[in-house]
């Protein structure tokens, strides 16, 4: 009969090694999970300010369509829509990730203040500039490209970022002078 | 006759311990286990809440007209548009349809032209959420001291063509205004039917946007 004496520990070990795999993974599963669900929100955050961004220059384009035209037909370079940027003004300034917004609840009275925000964050546009202008009549229609860059502060040093780019046409009157 | 002393069986006592040992094992890995399935309930809620605020914010930022939306915290949504000074049918059912859907119980007034940002929804599990969003007008007259302001620099001058809210666009409602700033919060417990109000260990999502107003 051959000498088994050791067998035993070998098995013990093995299913102890083949336990503590299962359970390394279903934890790291878990924590997985919980990361991507914070990832997922950061970056919807951010998608969101992007588009937030992205309709004030919409809105800017709509209300100033000659003085951005002008702009371009000045020779002017650089970016007309530098002053786009959310923290430039103090009721869009949401600034950085504070734990002071830890307690920040809609539903609990005063918990909510007009000018404070769950989130530190900022949008700004990067980049406009005119693609062509088409001015043979009345209705003058110019096309734009706009890219509007988001992010926000997730703490810990952590920032999530989203850039979002469209190409638009405005209509601009010019009464037929110009 | 002859008996074999040396027998090779397994005693009562031996299997007491035998379990014993695998009780000893089991009994931190079951833990592991429940506490893995209550992990999975909790990730499972906070999956269906980020869900709901982005149909909430999704809805109110790219679907649901800029005059539709009303200040306040919860904010309203109506149908009446006062410029034109009439109810606007596409928008009335739009806000019939979408907004319970999006508040759950709870957002409805007494007139069904008027909706508030406000409800509570229960998931298939059992799980109860609460659903607002604040609205805040960025108008001239409250944010005077620091308005956003519309400005383009000029070609060649050190000037720029400067613009203030109240130049760019008319009253409405009593105020000079172009953005409104969105906060939506979803608010849940982690026990099941359990209303988030009452439960101190309540967990909350928020979602921020600035919705313009590009259908002047």
């Amino acid at each position: 009969m051959k000498d088994r004496r050791g067998v035993a520990i070998v098995v013990v070990l093995f299913f102890a090694f083949s336990i503590a795999i299962i359970l390394f993974f279903m934890a790291s599963s878990n924590t997985n999970l919980a990361y991507q669900n914070k990832q997922t929100l950061y970056q919807m955050q951010a998608y969101y300010l992007a588009h937030s961004g992205m309709q004030h220059a919409k809105l800017q384009l709509r209300l100033l369509p000659k003085e951005t035209y002008e702009f371009f037909a000045k020779n002017g370079t650089g970016n007309p829509y530098a002053d786009i940027d959310s923290s430039n003004y103090p009721p869009t300034a949401m600034g950085v990730f504070s734990k002071n917004n830890a307690g920040y609840d809609l539903f609990k009275t005063n918990k909510a203040p007009d000018e404070k925000f769950p989130y530190g964050g900022r949008y700004y546009i990067e980049k406009l500039e005119l693609l062509g202008s088409h001015d043979r009549m009345k209705m003058v229609q110019d096309g734009y490209r706009v890219v509007v860059k988001a992010n926000v502060d997730g703490g810990r040093g952590k920032t999530f970022e989203e850039e979002i780019s469209e190409e638009l046409i405005v209509s601009r009157f010019t009464g037929g002078i110009k | 006759m002859y008996r074999n002393r040396n027998r090779q069986g397994i005693t009562f006592v031996e299997v007491i311990l035998a379990f014993l040992i695998l009780g000893v094992i089991f009994l931190p890995i079951f833990f592991f286990l429940t506490g893995a399935v209550k992990d999975t309930e909790k990730f499972y809620t906070e999956t269906t809440a980020i869900s709901r605020a982005k149909f909430i914010m999704d809805s109110m930022m790219f679907q649901i007209p800029w005059w539709a939306i009303k200040d306040g915290n919860p904010c309203g949504f109506t149908s009446y548009n006062s410029v034109s000074k009439k109810t606007v049918t596409g928008v009335s059912s739009l806000l019939r349809r979408a907004v319970p859907k999006m508040f759950g119980d709870g957002c409805t007034t007494g007139n069904p032209e008027e909706f508030k940002g406000d409800g509570l929804f229960v998931c298939r599990k059992g799980f109860q959420y609460r659903a607002r969003a604040k609205v805040v007008d960025l108008d001239y007259d409250s944010t005077s001291a620091n308005p956003v302001v519309f400005s383009i620099p000029i070609p060649g001058t050190p000037d720029r063509h400067e613009f203030q809210i109240n130049q760019l666009v008319s009253k409405r409602d009593d105020k000079f205004n172009l953005i409104k700033k969105i906060i939506v919060q979803v608010k849940w417990s982690n026990s099941k039917n359990k209303d988030p109000d009452s439960d101190p260990q309540a967990r909350s999502i928020f979602l921020v946007g600035f919705k313009s107003d590009l259908e002047g």
